[in-house]
């Protein structure tokens, strides 16, 4: 049972993480798109925007390894 | 890294302002700034006769640009040419005469070819043409286009009901779809033709401008010979623009640098300060090619003086960025974001330690290394394009790592190595050593970070000593927040817990006090910075894994070779993950995170005076 709950929790931890990262690259990346189609030269800028929520999804990785590594 | 520049003074008699600006172009390695004008001195400015021969100048320069621009749309390519061009009034006179002849030409060829191409479409019917009307006398001839093919099939149809065998037709069908259709029916049922292919709106075809006044059956007969005409005429135009090209190409080559370089050299002048009889005109230049300036400088009457640094500290001094050979590749990355502020760090040399050991890290394979490896040296090897092969030059550096990496962590396309070659992990075993694989992305984000700000600070010194100190003091602080922590898990002795936490809290009062409150946000910051580098190991742990999934794939199905297939399958798709994703978090590592410690943008590129040169051309 303890088993299942940890695995419950990694799961709903790195879930909730992604669908927040999943939604926010994807407001971010077609504004970015946008901007790139007028002004080429926000490349970089542009790919540092679409990557800055991806820490979500890593942090939420980090803790479901934890809860797990807890749990055995 | 950043080199020095020098601000230097050219002063001279207004006589000789034109001809030093001439050999300042030459040198092409001095900057001409808006030179601040001494008592008794004005700005250069724009007198009437510089600005009519500017105007002149723009005028001959875009008669040129068109006529060679023509010339390329008539397959002439003028290939850039250095030299004498010849002499202003004659380069204008041959400017204009040579755009209105190309100009001439490339109408002509337009006409041609939209003759030729109508005419070829007609080429099909030719065949028949002459057996169709040479035996009847009498008939009447229709030249009609048709959309689609059904369209077609009606049309027979409705004249095999009408006419019955008293038709014939030909049809072909062009490109774009449409069928052109020759229709050649009795004279006597001429009417009742004209009045079925009105209420059908059926569409007549149209006839080349040269035989559109022709009934259509001369017109029809006239159109084979005239496409032969047609062609001919086409080739000779293509003569007469190789001509043109091979007689005064290289008039045209010369004459555009040589206006391109004349008006550049116009608005060099205007940043000059005059007098009525001397000039003063200031630029920047590399401090290392100050020599190069005077020397060609040679009249005795000029003289070139370096501007004493506490005289324009804290101007807007262009950037030039000079780094060793291994380095230089990397400016690749860093040119994506701006220019470095003159007098600050330049990255690139931290880049090109950090990018590809944080890449080595994180992929951590011997076998990916080696393909990656492989892939770069053909991309050195096939490509021309310096860009190329920086992009090259970077990816064996990461390879290199990414192959040190793996014998650490005793992996070969995952677990692959040590299952055939007994390969174990020298350092770390990835797939088990998951926390420590943590701290280490940690420690490798604490390190990263703490070196950004001990360069920040030692920047800062002589600028901002508050601001250096508060730099060094949060290195600082997060070196005694990492031993605090290392004391708390027993990765240190316990009795350096408490030091550290006391330590800790007086450098952040320090802190506060010389940097105000705002200080503690700036150290939470960093803080969660380091944090991010947690991304090093989540990247790294899924890698291994989708590459040890990989390998089980071929026990996974009834057939080995199926099982196989699909594993090859698998490790391409995490090749391809393994080089996009983290190359882009490494890169957001550096622009984020360790450039937010200590790099300064807002500097302005450096453009010397020099003379003009065309982008590349492909002949």
């Amino acid at each position: 049972m303890e088993t299942l709950s940890m695995s419950i929790a990694a799961a709903v931890a790195i879930a909730g993480c992604a669908l927040a990262t999943a939604w926010a690259q994807s407001k971010i990346g077609s504004s970015a798109a946008a901007a790139l189609a007028e002004k080429p030269e926000l490349r970089a800028t542009a790919i540092l925007m679409v990557a800055i929520p991806e820490t979500m999804v890593v942090l939420g990785f980090v803790v479901a390894v934890l809860i797990l590594l807890r749990g055995s | 890294m950043i080199i020095e520049m020098a601000k230097i003074r050219v002063l001279g008699p207004i006589a000789q302002l034109s001809a030093t600006v001439r050999a300042l172009q030459d040198a092409g390695i001095v900057q001409p700034i808006d030179t601040a004008c001494p008592r008794g001195m004005q700005r250069c400015g724009e007198s009437p006769t510089v600005r009519r021969r500017r105007r002149h100048l723009e005028r001959v320069l875009a008669r040129i640009d068109e006529a060679i621009a023509t010339l390329a749309t008539l397959g002439i390519t003028i290939v850039d040419m250095r030299g004498a061009p010849l002499a202003e009034p004659r380069l204008a006179r041959l400017s204009a005469r040579l755009r209105d002849q190309v100009i001439g030409l490339a109408n002509r060829r337009r006409e041609l070819v939209d003759e030729r191409d109508t005419l070829r479409s007609y080429e099909p019917l030719f065949a028949d043409l002459d057996a169709l009307l040479a035996g009847a006398r009498r008939v009447s001839v229709y030249l009609l286009r048709l959309h689609g093919s059904s369209v077609l099939a009606e049309l027979r149809a409705a004249l095999d009901r009408a006419f019955g065998p008293d038709y014939v037709l030909r049809s072909h069908v062009l490109r774009s779809g449409e069928s052109i259709v020759l229709l050649v029916v009795p004279a006597s049922r001429a009417e009742d033709i004209d009045r079925e292919l009105a209420a059908a709106h059926v569409e007549r075809a149209p006839l080349p401008t040269a035989v559109d006044r022709l009934p259509l059956a001369d017109a029809l007969r006239t159109m084979r010979p005239r496409l032969a005409e047609v062609v001919q005429a086409l080739e000779r135009v293509h003569a007469d623009a190789i001509a043109l090209g091979r007689a005064h190409g290289d008039d045209l080559a010369r004459g555009r640098r040589y206006c391109h370089d004349e008006l550049v050299a116009l608005d060099a002048e205007q940043h000059a300060a005059i007098s009525k009889r001397a000039f003063v005109l200031e630029g920047w230049t590399p401090v290392r090619d100050q020599n190069r300036v005077t020397a060609a400088l040679t009249k005795p009457e000029i003289a070139v003086e370096e501007i004493a640094r506490n005289e324009w500290a804290g101007e807007d001094v262009p950037v030039v960025l000079a780094n060793p050979r291994l380095f230089a590749p990397f400016e690749a990355l860093t040119s994506l974001l701006p220019l470095p502020r003159y007098g600050t760090v330049d990255p690139t040399p931290f880049v090109a330690v950090f990018f590809p050991m944080l890449f080595g890290v994180i992929v951590g394979d011997v076998g990916y290394g080696l393909v990656l490896l492989a892939l770069a040296l053909v991309l050195r090897l096939a490509s021309r394009r310096s860009a190329a092969r920086s992009i090259a030059k970077i990816a064996a550096a990461v390879s290199i790592y990414t192959i040190v990496f793996g014998i650490c962590y005793g992996e070969l396309f995952g677990d692959l190595g040590m299952q055939w070659f007994g390969l174990h992990p020298l350092w770390l075993d990835r797939r088990e050593a998951v926390l420590a694989f943590l701290v280490l992305a940690l420690a490798l984000g604490g390190v990263h970070l703490c070196i950004g700000l001990v360069v920040a600070a030692a920047n800062r010194w002589r600028r901002d000593r508050r601001d250096a100190i508060g730099r060094g003091l949060t290195a600082v602080m997060l070196a005694l927040l990492a031993i605090a922590l290392l004391a708390l898990f027993d990765r240190v002795p316990a009795m350096f817990l408490m030091p550290a936490v006391i330590a800790l809290l007086v450098t952040l009062v320090i802190v506060i006090v010389l940097e105000g409150a705002t200080a503690l946000l700036e150290f939470m910051t960093v803080a969660n910075h380091v944090l991010s580098y947690a991304r090093v190991m989540a990247l790294g742990t899924a890698s291994v894994m989708l590459a040890v999934v990989a390998n089980r794939m071929h026990g996974a199905f009834g057939s080995a070779a199926l099982g196989i297939a699909f594993a090859l399958v698998f490790h391409l798709v995490n090749f391809a993950i393994t080089l996009f994703s983290p190359t882009i978090h490494v890169m957001r590592l550096h622009y984020v995170e360790f450039f937010g410690t200590f790099f300064e943008p807002g500097g302005g590129p450096y453009r010397p005076l020099r003379h003009w040169s065309p982008a590349p051309v492909v002949s």
